[in-house]
């Protein structure tokens, strides 16, 4: 249909009159507001980008059904109307040629279309037949309504807790970090912070291509002739070091080190904010044998513990310089000077993730670098909801809504409050976490392999698992073994699957996120998805109503009603498990306002859904002032603007470990890593992400500009390594590791050097599967894997 | 050619609303919405020019059955220039009857 | 001579100014292709303090109303072309050239180009001279031609992969021609 110039403007000023005359008749504005039109019909309507945890936000151009154009928002705090490269071409997702648009079944070796009504009730008959075999393996990319549904569904629903992310992998140690330092999961500062701090540290941390726009954030400060020194601690150069006064680069996993040797200098030197810990701060070290919470120590013990940790001892296990340790010291130790740091994979995927998280918390209490604008230990996440979605909804095995957990007794009875569902539905024992769901599902079924039927969405297991041998792979020869995958394109995952169904994406549907740094955002559907594509959220509540009508008792609340009654104004049932009806009402919102009462029980507290219509994003606690406004928070425990903290408390961690308002400052020892180069597999393997590519490459390989920038994946190396094995710039090598081995050219001259026995191989290039020789070791609290491993490289015989 | 989005508020009788929904609809300059409420209608005007737009609102002002007209927003992305100056709407006729009884109270003054 | 208002001199300027971009943008990109192609890419330094413009920060962009093209003049003197070299303002075939130049090299009207030579983001601030202060012609435009920011990578990537890859297709990958769509 094409609208003339003069149609469109018309419609464009009835829908200001509409909403002018809803407001003088009810004194309110409609829910939805106006879209507004530009130059060349071209409608603008704002969505936050889909990519990174930074939270930009877009204005997306749409004509004829289509998105056309993306500008950065002005009116986005995060980003003020930039965007960064990834962002600029956000809108070429939606069109790269394979779309998925139909369900597909595996039928021998390839998939047939089916209908969706088949493909809906295959699952429901799984499941039906095995509810407890039944895994559902999300991720840190659903948007808040679609982990909320699958959350309930699975543990209010089927009394089942494997459900699990992908950002499992991403950011459980971090998670693991704030809740044993603070009592509760994530950071107290915001990206504030950057435009205040004088001393930025990136602990293995490159924002510059991970995260550009906060990096240009900070760095476009030098260019208003502002001071700030950027250290960048890391075993690689990235673009990030290129802007650094400091480039401090340490053995893998050494950084546990590092931390305690900061710690040792305030102590020693007596630089320590003496008021700040005594006020503010509780210790704690390991226990024996260990646990998540140790066991509480003196000052004087923590002291005793740190000592070790001179400059010296710390230079011989990390290979950095005893004299940056004390010039970090010194970074510490000037109460004039404030200090950020910033974390993402680094420092998550680590076996000591738990403990490298903590120690760099703890040197934030420790030196009162906490609390005031640019004073602050933040952590990065890499989705746009692994705050919002898997945090906060706690889509994780052992988690219930709103900082809850399935373990304890108060909060299973919380949840059933709020559900409506009868007590005792919601299962005591946490579920699998990702790795052992995997492993378990690869596990034949008379093995002890107690999952069969694995519901994928929105991620790229194929692609993304550690150690694919052993986690992915198995699965795919076992007959009983049930793989579903909802997504948007063709990936390394959907091509092992039994069942495909085609997702719509990002402005096809409503949706909600929340980024890194506790921002929750809003969008609209703003085109419709291609084919048959569906919403996940659609998808979940068909399934569920499927099972309700198959008499699975889970389906129903206390009073015998569906689980899921979406309800039109005047409270009559909808019924939008049939897609025809699924529009009619606005179901993100209802399920958003109904999971929105979790979120006061951790001071996590959400503003109604129409408040986030209006924002650019909201940080919680978004909390409601006497004149009706919602008001969001900046600095989390901090007096000056936090409203759950007492007047005249200063700082108040009001949900305390130890139930007195203080922080944890905690003591772990470094510890090797479980897996170090000898002499059969000498180089240190490191996996990561480019600037052109974001995560598996399912959407950024289909964008012209970025994959022509950047086709292939490729194994960075040192000259001097290649020299010594013979290898030239470009040769096609081997990379083996004790699990598997990738056929990939070497890339040892530019743009940047990796160090001496050390490889780096991003991993968004499905052709070239980097994870086929990765090691799935874990962290023992987040289990969260680790990032590095040992490998040797061979020459192809020639 | 300017558009404007206008908010009617109708009388409370019922033949009153009539009267004002039917004689809007019959003209051919406005797009009537659907009601709102019980008394408030989203209308489209188009006009040629700025000052035409405010004679039609003076226009559906003195319609029966309409008690009061909003003017939300005036849309005039596509006109060439804005040259019309408040001189334009001061040589209609009424206006001008307006002036010429001020510079009559002018000449009686001095 | 007729007296023209100010909206017509403000029209006559934006588009005087759009066609200035874009020769300065092909002027640009012509010549470091060259550069490239024929002695490798030569190092230009870095402007000095106070030789470019200095960025909004990022408090002062939400209240700074955004003024169209202020200070224009300033940045073409800086590269050394004559107004009057550039010909008549108002010819529609030079105008549909410099459209033309604009979006070559662009996803999208409006998207940042992408560069034609190996750039990182430290040593090329040149660029963002080239491009400072440009008109945002097109009302609701990216911030094409834009101020000086510090890290040109966040917005550009090159065109080509300039590197030594040897496409090793190791399976049938499942992306392939999708993205053939966007010429760019």
């Amino acid at each position: 249909m094409k609208i003339g110039r003069r149609a469109f403007t018309k419609l464009g000023a009835m829908s200001v009159a509409v909403s002018a005359a809803s407001r003088l008749a009810y004194g309110e504005v409609p829910e939805r507001k106006p879209d507004r039109v530009g130059p060349d019909d071209i409608t603008w309507n704002k969505a936050p980008c889909r990519f990174c945890g930074t939270g930009c936000h877009v204005q997306v151009g749409v004509k004829g059904g289509r998105v056309v154009s993306i500008a950065g928002d002005d009116k986005a705090e995060v980003n003020k109307g930039l965007c960064c490269v990834k962002g600029y071409h956000v809108g070429l997702i939606l069109y790269g040629r394979d779309r998925l648009t139909t369900p597909m079944l595996r039928q021998g070796d390839g998939h047939v279309p089916i209908s969706w009504e088949k493909a809906i009730d295959i699952i429901a008959q799984r499941i039906m037949a095995a509810p407890e075999k039944f895994a559902f393996y999300g991720s840190g990319q659903w948007t808040i309504p679609e982990g909320y549904i699958a959350q309930k569904f699975m543990k209010g629903g089927l009394s089942n807790n494997h459900i699990d992310p992908n950002a499992r992998l991403c950011m459980a140690s971090a998670v693991t970090g704030f809740l044993s330092t603070y009592g509760v999961d994530e950071p107290a500062g915001t990206f504030t912070d950057v435009d205040k701090a004088d001393v930025v540290i990136c602990w293995g941390n490159n924002p510059a291509e991970m995260h550009p726009i906060l990096f240009s954030r900070l760095i476009d400060r030098r260019a208003r002739g502002e001071k700030i020194t950027l250290i960048d601690i890391g075993t690689r150069r990235t673009r990030t070091t290129d802007h650094a006064q400091h480039y401090l680069e340490f053995k893998p996993h050494t950084d546990t080190a590092i931390a305690n040797g900061i710690a040792h200098l305030l102590i020693q030197k007596g630089t320590y904010d003496k008021t700040f810990v005594e006020k503010y701060c509780n210790f704690r070290g390991e226990s024996d044998p260990p646990s998540m919470n140790g066991e509480a120590i003196s000052f004087e013990e923590y002291k005793k513990r740190v000592a070790q940790y001179t400059p010296e001892y710390v230079e011989q296990i990390s290979g950095v310089a005893a004299s940056d340790i004390r010039m970090l010291g010194e970074v510490f130790s000037n109460p004039n000077q404030k200090v950020t740091s910033l974390w993402c994979m680094g420092m998550n995927q680590h076996t000591q993730g738990t403990a490298i998280n903590r120690l760099v918390h703890g040197v934030h209490l420790l030196s009162g670098k906490f609390g005031t604008p640019g004073n602050a230990p933040t952590s990065l996440t890499g989705q746009p909801s692994a705050c919002g979605t898997v945090r906060e909804v706690g889509t994780l095995a052992h988690a219930l809504p709103g900082g809850r957990v399935v373990a304890n007794e108060a909060h299973r009875k919380d949840a059933e409050g709020l559900w409506n569902i009868p007590e005792g539905r919601i299962n005591a024992k946490p579920g699998y976490h990702t790795v052992l769901m995997w492993e378990k599902f690869s596990t034949p079924t008379e093995q002890n392999g107690d999952i069969s039927t694995l519901w994928v969405q929105v991620t790229n297991p194929g692609q993304t698992l550690p150690n694919l041998a052993k986690l992915f792979h198995p699965s795919r020869k076992l007959s009983d073994k049930f793989l579903i995958v909802s997504d948007v394109y063709p990936t390394a995952t959907t091509r092992h699957a039994d069942l495909i169904l085609p997702s719509a994406m990002w402005v096809e549907k409503n949706g909600m996120v929340g980024n890194s740094e506790r921002r929750t955002q809003q969008w609209f559907k703003m085109v419709e998805p291609p084919g048959q594509a569906r919403d996940d959220v659609w998808q979940t509540l068909a399934v569920a109503r499927r099972l309700f009508e198959l008499g699975h008792p889970g389906m129903k609340d206390k009073d015998g009603r569906f689980l899921f009654a979406i309800k039109d104004e005047k409270g009559g049932e909808v019924p939008a498990w049939k897609w025809e009806n699924f529009y009619r009402v606005n179901v993100d919102q209802q399920l958003f306002e109904e999971y929105r009462k979790f979120t006061t029980y951790k001071h996590k507290n959400l503003a109604p859904y129409n408040e986030y219509v209006k924002a650019r994003g909201l940080r919680w606690p978004v909390v409601e002032q006497p004149d009706g406004s919602w008001r969001e928070t900046q600095f989390r425990f901090a007096e000056h603007d936090d409203p759950f903290v007492k007047k005249g408390a200063g700082i108040q961690f009001y949900h305390s470990v130890t139930k007195d308002d203080r922080a944890l400052i905690w003591f772990s020892p470094y510890n090797p890593p479980p897996e170090s180069p000898d002499e059969t597999y000498p180089f240190w393997l490191c996996t990561g992400r480019v600037l052109e590519h974001w995560h598996s490459g399912t959407m950024t390989m289909r964008v012209g500009p970025l994959r022509r920038a950047m086709p292939q994946a490729y194994i960075e190396m040192h000259r001097e390594d290649a020299r010594r094995l013979g290898v030239q710039d470009g040769e096609t090598v081997i990379v083996e590791s004790r699990r598997g081995r990738l056929e990939i050219p070497v890339l040892d001259r530019w743009p940047w050097k990796a160090p001496q026995g050390s490889l780096f191989v991003p991993f968004f290039d499905e052709r070239l599967l980097i994870n086929e020789v990765t090691l799935d070791a874990h962290d023992p609290w987040s289990k969260q894997p680790y990032k590095k491993c040992a490998v040797r490289v061979l020459r192809k015989a020639t | 050619m300017p558009v404007s989005s206008l908010v009617v508020t109708l009388h409370d009788e019922l033949s009153e609303r009539m009267a004002a929904l039917s004689q809007m609809e019959s003209t051919t300059y406005l797009t009537v919405g659907e009601i709102v409420g019980r008394v408030h209608v989203p209308v489209v005007c188009e006009s040629e020019s700025l000052s035409q737009g405010e004679a039609h609102v003076r226009e559906l002002m003195a319609m029966r059955g309409v008690v009061f007209v909003d003017v939300v927003m005036v849309d005039f992305s596509d006109l060439e220039e804005i040259n019309e100056s408040t001189r334009e709407r001061r040589i209609r006729p009424e206006v001008e009857w307006e002036l010429d009884l001020l510079a009559e109270s002018d000449r009686s003054d001095g | 001579m007729k007296h023209l208002d100010a909206y017509t001199t403000q029209r006559a300027l934006s588009v005087g100014a759009l066609v200035m971009t874009a020769v300065a943008f092909v002027g640009f990109f012509v010549g470091t292709e060259d550069t490239y192609e024929g002695r490798g890419y030569s190092y230009v330094p870095p402007p000095q303090n106070g030789d470019a413009p200095v960025v909004l920060s990022y408090q002062e962009r939400m209240t700074t109303p955004r003024h169209v093209n202020s200070h224009f003049a300033a940045s073409f003197s800086t590269l050394a072309i004559s107004p009057e070299a550039l010909g008549d303002a108002t010819d529609p075939a030079l105008r549909a050239q410099a459209r033309e130049a604009r979006q070559s090299g662009r996803a999208y009207e409006g998207a940042p180009p992408t560069v034609p030579h190996p750039m990182d983001q430290v040593e090329h601030l040149v660029v963002c001279r080239a491009t400072v202060q440009g008109k945002h012609y097109w009302s609701r435009g990216p911030k094409i031609s834009h101020e000086r920011y510090t890290n040109c990578t966040q917005c550009h990537v090159e065109r080509d992969a300039r590197r030594p890859f040897a496409e090793t297709n190791r399976g049938p990958s499942l992306w392939t021609q999708a993205f053939e769509d966007f010429i760019c």
